[in-house]
C-alpha cells in the first residue's frame, strides 16, 4: 500500500514537471505574439499624435535593481507624451548582452552602445543598420538637440555620419586625490606637480598614518580599469600629460602619433617603476579595479593618495563613522582633490572625448519613420532643459529641494516622499547636461563641480583621434593594447628589464602600432584638407 | 604471537583488544592517521573560517567592522542589516521567491527528463539505441557559444519567458551518462522478476528501479538544485524583466564592482557608492542559507538505497 502511494505520487511528480516544462514553453509563444501585435497598433497611432509612442529601451544599472514606480521615470513618461519600458541589465553583464544583441540582431528599440568606435558598432553603422541623426541637429523642430556641445557631436561621428546621440560627460576628469588631515598632519599642501606627488607618496608611505602602529601606509594607491580588451593604469594618461606628454594620441611633426612611442610615456612609466621599487605603490595593483579603491583602500585607510575622477561622496563609510565619533565636520576635512600642472607650473589636464557611449535607434526595431520622430521627440524632449533637470535630478519636491537657480539640494533616499529604489538609475539615459542643476551640500562637493567646469582651452590636451577611426585599432587595437598593457605591468613590478620593455615597445609598433598611427595621420590630414 | 587454542572465533579479538601486545596498530600507521588527520581539519577549517567570518559580520554594527579584519563572533550584534535588506530593498525577497520557485521546478524537470531518458538507453537493444548515444556524445564534446545557442532559443521563441532557463538546461549529457551506468548495473534479474510477474516496463521503472535508485536520485536531486539555485548568467541574457530575476542576479551586482567606466553619471555629485560590507555579507547569507538547510536532510538518502537483500539464491 505504502510503495502503491509512492509510485502514484513519484509518477505525479514527474509528468507535473514535465508538463509544467511544456506549459512554459507555451506560454511564451503568446508573448511574443503580443510583441507583434504591439508594432501593429503602434504604426495605427502613428496618425493620431494624442496617443503616447511606445518604445523599448535596454539601459545598464549600477546599485540596486531599480524599481518600476520611480517618480522621475512617470514623471518623464507624462512631459514627453511616451510611454516605453526601460529593460534593466546590471553594468557587469551589460557588455555581453550588448554583444549578444548586436550579434543576434534581436535588438531593442533604443539602446546605448558603450563604444561607438569598436568594430561591432563600426560594421553595424556602415551597413545602415541605425537611423542617421545629423538632420535632426540643426532641425527647428528639435530645439532640445541644439544644447549639444560642438565637441561631442564631432566627437562621435562615423565617417562624417551621426548614429548616436552622445551622452555628454565632463571634459575635465582626471585628477588626484588625497587625505588633506594626513597632508596637514605631514606638512605638505597640495601635490599638483609630478614633483609635489612623489614627494607626498614618499611621506605618506615612509609614514604611519592610520595610526596603528605600523607603517604599512601605501604611499600612492593605483587601480586599473579595462580598456579595449587590456588592463591598463586608471588615469595615467594624467601623469603623462603632467609630464609634458600626449593624451593617447597626439601630433608630432604634423603626424598622429600614440603616445606609447613618446619619451614621455617611458618616464612616467619609469617613475612608477622606480616608486614601486621604493616600496610606494600598492603591491598588487595589476588586480585592483579602480572602482574598488575608495571602497577596499581609502576607507580602510590603507592609503591616502589616491588618482581618480571623483571625490568620496558625503555616504562614504570612513567619513560616515568619523564624523559619528565627531572627529570631522564635512567632507573637506578630510578629502581633498587638485588637478596636475606641468613642470613650468601650468595646469595641463587630458580632456576626455566629451561624452560616454551613445545612443543609438536601429532600423530594424523602429522601422517607421513617423514613430522613429516620435521617438526622437522623447530625446529633444529629455535635451531641452527641464529634461535635463528631470532626467539628471530628479523630479522637484521629491528627490531635490530648489536653493537657486542653479542650486538644489538633495533629499536623501530615505527622507524621499514617494519611496522607490534607485530611482537616479534613469540618467544612463541622458544626453545634454549644461542645464542640468549643481548639488549643494558639501563645500568638497560644489568646489570639484567648480573646478571642472573652470578652464582654459590650452590647458586641455585633447585625443585628437576621437573623431577618425582606424581598420587596425578596430580590428588588432585589442590584441596591441594587451601586448604593450602587460609589458607595462611588468616593467613596473621589475620583472623585466629596461630593454626588454623598449623591446616590447618596438613589437608593439611592428605588429600594428605604426600602422595605426599611419591611419589615422591620414585620416587626420583628409579632416584638415576638407 | 602464541597460538592459543580457542573456543569461539571472535575470542581472539577480544583477546587483542584487552592486552597491549596484541596492539592492532604500528607506529607508522599511527603517524600517518594523525598527519592526516591534521591536515584535514586544516582544510577544512580553512574552507570554513571565512564562511563563518562572514555570517559573524552580517550580523555586525557596520562601524565596528571597519575597526577589526577578522572575527568569529558579531561585534555589536544587531539586525537591522537584515532588516534593510530583507524589507526595504524589495527586490530581495522577491527575487528569493523567484530563486525557490525556479529551484524546485528545475530540479523536478531535470529529475523526470534525465531518469526516464536514461532507463531505456540503459537497455543496448532499444530501438534508436546507436543514433541517440552518438548525438548524446556529440553535445558532451562540443558547445555552440553563447550567441548561437541565444538565436537557436529565439527560433523556438522562448526569448523572454522562463522557458528558457528551464528547458534548454534539463538534461545536461554527462549527468546522463551517469544515470545509464548506474541502471546498468542493477541486476538483469529484478527486471526479470516483475516481467515474469506481469509489469509492463514503465511499472518496472516506477515499481522497481526508480526505488533502488535512492542513492543515485539523491545525489542528483542535490546536484541539480545546487546548479539551478546558483544560476544567474542566463537570467540577465534571456529575461528582460528585472522583476523575474532570482536572488543571485541581486547578489553578484551587489558583489562585483563594475570595471568600465560606462556606468558613471553627469551627476556626479552622488558617486555611486558600493554597498557597505554588511549589506553585502547579508546578502551572501541569505543566498547560500536555504541550500545549507536542505543539504542535511538529503543525506540519509545517500545510504539508504542500497539494496540489501532484493536478489536471493
Amino acid at each position: 500500500m505504502k510503495r502503491e502511494r509512492f509510485c502514484r505520487a513519484l509518477s505525479v511528480l514527474c509528468i507535473a514537471g514535465v508538463l509544467s516544462g511544456f506549459a512554459v514553453g507555451c506560454s511564451s509563444k503568446s508573448a511574443s505574439g503580443t510583441e507583434g501585435s504591439q508594432s501593429a497598433t503602434v504604426t495605427q497611432e502613428a496618425s493620431e499624435t494624442a496617443k503616447p509612442v511606445e518604445f523599448k529601451i535596454v539601459l545598464p544599472y549600477t546599485g540596486e535593481t531599480p524599481s518600476s514606480n520611480s517618480p522621475t521615470e512617470k514623471k518623464l513618461k507624462k512631459n514627453s507624451n511616451s510611454n516605453f519600458t526601460i529593460e534593466w541589465t546590471p553594468m557587469i553583464s551589460y557588455a555581453d548582452k550588448y554583444n549578444v544583441m548586436m550579434n543576434s540582431g534581436q535588438l531593442p528599440d533604443v539602446l546605448i552602445i558603450p563604444d561607438v568606435k569598436a568594430d561591432v558598432f563600426l560594421d553595424a553603422a556602415k551597413n545602415d543598420q541605425f537611423w542617421e541623426l545629423s538632420s535632426y541637429m540643426t532641425n527647428d523642430d528639435y530645439p532640445g538637440f541644439k544644447n549639444y556641445k560642438k565637441l561631442a557631436l564631432q566627437n562621435c561621428k562615423t565617417d562624417g555620419k551621426l548614429y548616436v546621440l552622445p551622452r555628454e560627460r565632463i571634459l575635465k576628469r582626471q585628477m588626484v586625490c588625497y587625505r588633506v588631515d594626513w597632508a596637514k598632519e605631514a606638512g605638505l599642501d597640495a601635490p599638483d606637480t609630478i614633483d609635489k606627488l612623489y614627494k607626498m607618496a614618499q611621506t605618506f608611505g615612509k609614514g604611519d598614518f592610520d595610526g596603528n602602529g605600523q607603517k604599512d601606509t601605501i604611499g600612492l594607491a593605483l587601480g586599473t580599469v579595462q580598456d579595449n580588451g587590456g588592463t591598463t593604469i586608471d588615469n595615467l594618461n594624467e601623469l603623462i600629460v603632467a609630464n609634458g606628454g600626449i593624451n593617447k594620441f597626439g601630433l608630432k611633426d604634423g603626424k598622429v602619433v600614440s603616445t606609447i612611442v613618446t619619451s614621455e610615456f617611458k618616464s612616467t612609466i619609469s617613475l612608477l617603476r622606480r616608486m614601486y621599487k621604493e616600496n610606494l605603490i600598492s603591491k598588487d595593483f595589476p588586480i585592483t579595479k579602480t572602482t574598488e579603491l575608495v571602497s577596499n583602500f581609502v576607507d580602510k585607510e590603507k592609503t591616502g593618495l589616491w588618482l581618480s575622477m571623483g571625490v568620496p561622496g558625503p555616504k562614504d563609510t570612513l567619513y560616515l563613522a568619523k564624523k559619528k565619533a565627531g572627529k570631522v565636520k564635512q567632507l573637506s576635512d578630510m578629502y581633498a582633490f587638485t588637478y596636475l600642472k606641468d613642470a613650468s607650473g601650468n595646469p595641463r589636464s587630458p580632456a576626455e572625448s566629451g561624452f560616454n557611449g551613445g545612443i543609438a535607434f536601429p532600423k530594424s526595431s523602429v522601422k517607421d519613420q513617423t514613430r522613429f520622430d516620435q521617438i526622437m521627440k522623447v530625446f529633444n524632449y529629455i535635451s531641452t532643459k527641464d529634461g535635463q533637470r528631470l532626467v539628471n535630478n530628479g523630479v522637484e519636491g521629491i528627490q531635490y529641494t530648489k536653493v537657486d537657480d542653479t542650486h538644489i539640494k538633495a533629499i536623501p533616499e530615505d527622507q524621499q516622499k514617494i519611496k522607490s529604489t534607485n530611482s537616479s538609475a534613469i540618467n544612463q539615459m541622458s544626453t545634454c547636461g549644461n542645464y542640468a542643476y549643481t548639488v549643494v551640500g558639501e563645500s568638497l562637493t560644489e568646489d570639484l563641480a567648480k573646478a571642472r567646469n573652470t578652464y582654459k582651452d590650452s590647458e586641455l590636451v585633447a585625443d585628437i583621434t576621437v573623431p577618425f577611426t582606424s581598420n587596425e585599432y578596430a580590428q588588432n587595437g585589442a590584441k596591441l593594447s594587451k601586448l604593450i598593457d602587460t609589458a607595462t605591468f611588468k616593467y613596473i613590478l621589475g620583472q623585466i628589464s629596461d630593454s626588454d620593455f623598449d623591446a616590447a615597445i618596438k613589437q608593439w609598433r611592428t605588429s600594428g602600432g605604426d600602422k595605426m598611427d599611419t591611419e589615422y595621420t591620414e585620416a587626420y590630414q583628409k579632416a584638415q584638407s576638407n | 604471537m602464541t597460538s592459543k587454542k580457542t573456543k569461539y572465533r571472535g575470542e581472539n579479538i577480544a583477546m587483542q583488544k584487552r592486552h597491549w601486545k596484541y596492539w592492532k596498530y604500528s607506529v607508522g600507521s599511527v603517524t600517518f592517521d594523525v598527519i592526516n588527520i591534521l591536515l584535514l581539519l586544516a582544510f577544512g577549517l580553512v574552507c570554513l573560517l571565512p564562511f563563518l567570518f562572514v555570517i559573524a559580520a552580517s550580523f555586525s554594527n557596520p562601524t565596528e567592522l571597519l575597526k577589526y579584519k577578522f572575527f568569529l563572533w558579531p561585534k555589536g550584534f544587531t539586525l537591522d542589516s537584515y532588516k534593510y535588506v530583507l524589507f526595504t530593498t524589495d527586490s530581495v525577497g522577491r527575487s528569493l521567491l523567484v530563486s525557490v520557485i525556479m529551484t524546485i521546478l528545475g530540479t523536478a524537470i531535470s529529475m523526470a527528463v534525465t531518469s526516464m531518458m536514461a532507463y531505456p538507453l540503459a537497455h543496448s537493444n532499444v530501438f534508436g539505441f546507436k543514433p541517440i548515444m552518438k548525438m548524446v556524445t556529440i553535445t558532451l564534446v562540443f558547445g555552440g557559444g553563447m550567441i548561437p545557442t541565444y538565436l537557436t532559443i529565439g527560433a523556438y521563441g522562448m526569448l523572454d519567458s522562463y522557458a528558457s532557463i528551464l528547458l534548454p538546461g534539463a538534461v545536461s549529457a554527462s549527468s546522463l551518462i551517469v544515470f545509464i551506468s548506474f541502471f546498468r548495473s542493477l541486476p538483469k534479474e529484478l527486471e526479470e522478476a516483475a516481467k515474469i510477474d506481469g509489469c509492463n516496463d514503465f511499472g518496472i521503472f516506477i515499481k522497481i528501479v526508480l526505488p533502488t535508485s535512492t542513492a543515485l536520485l539523491a545525489t542528483f536531486t542535490l546536484l541539480f538544485a545546487v546548479g539551478n539555485w546558483n544560476a544567474w548568467f542566463n537570467y540577465i541574457l534571456y529575461i528582460n524583466d528585472s522583476t523575474k530575476w532570482p536572488v543571485q542576479v541581486i547578489l553578484r551586482t551587489m558583489l562585483s564592482t563594475s570595471n568600465s567606466a560606462i556606468g558613471d553619471s553627469l551627476m556626479m555629485g552622488e558617486d555611486y557608492v558600493p554597498p557597505q560590507d554588511v549589506v553585502r555579507y547579508c546578502t551572501i547569507v541569505i543566498a547560500t542559507a536555504p541550500i545549507l538547510v536542505v543539504y542535511p536532510f538529503l543525506q540519509k538518502y545517500f545510504t539508504k538505497g542500497i539494496m540489501i537483500g532484493s536478489v536471493k539464491g
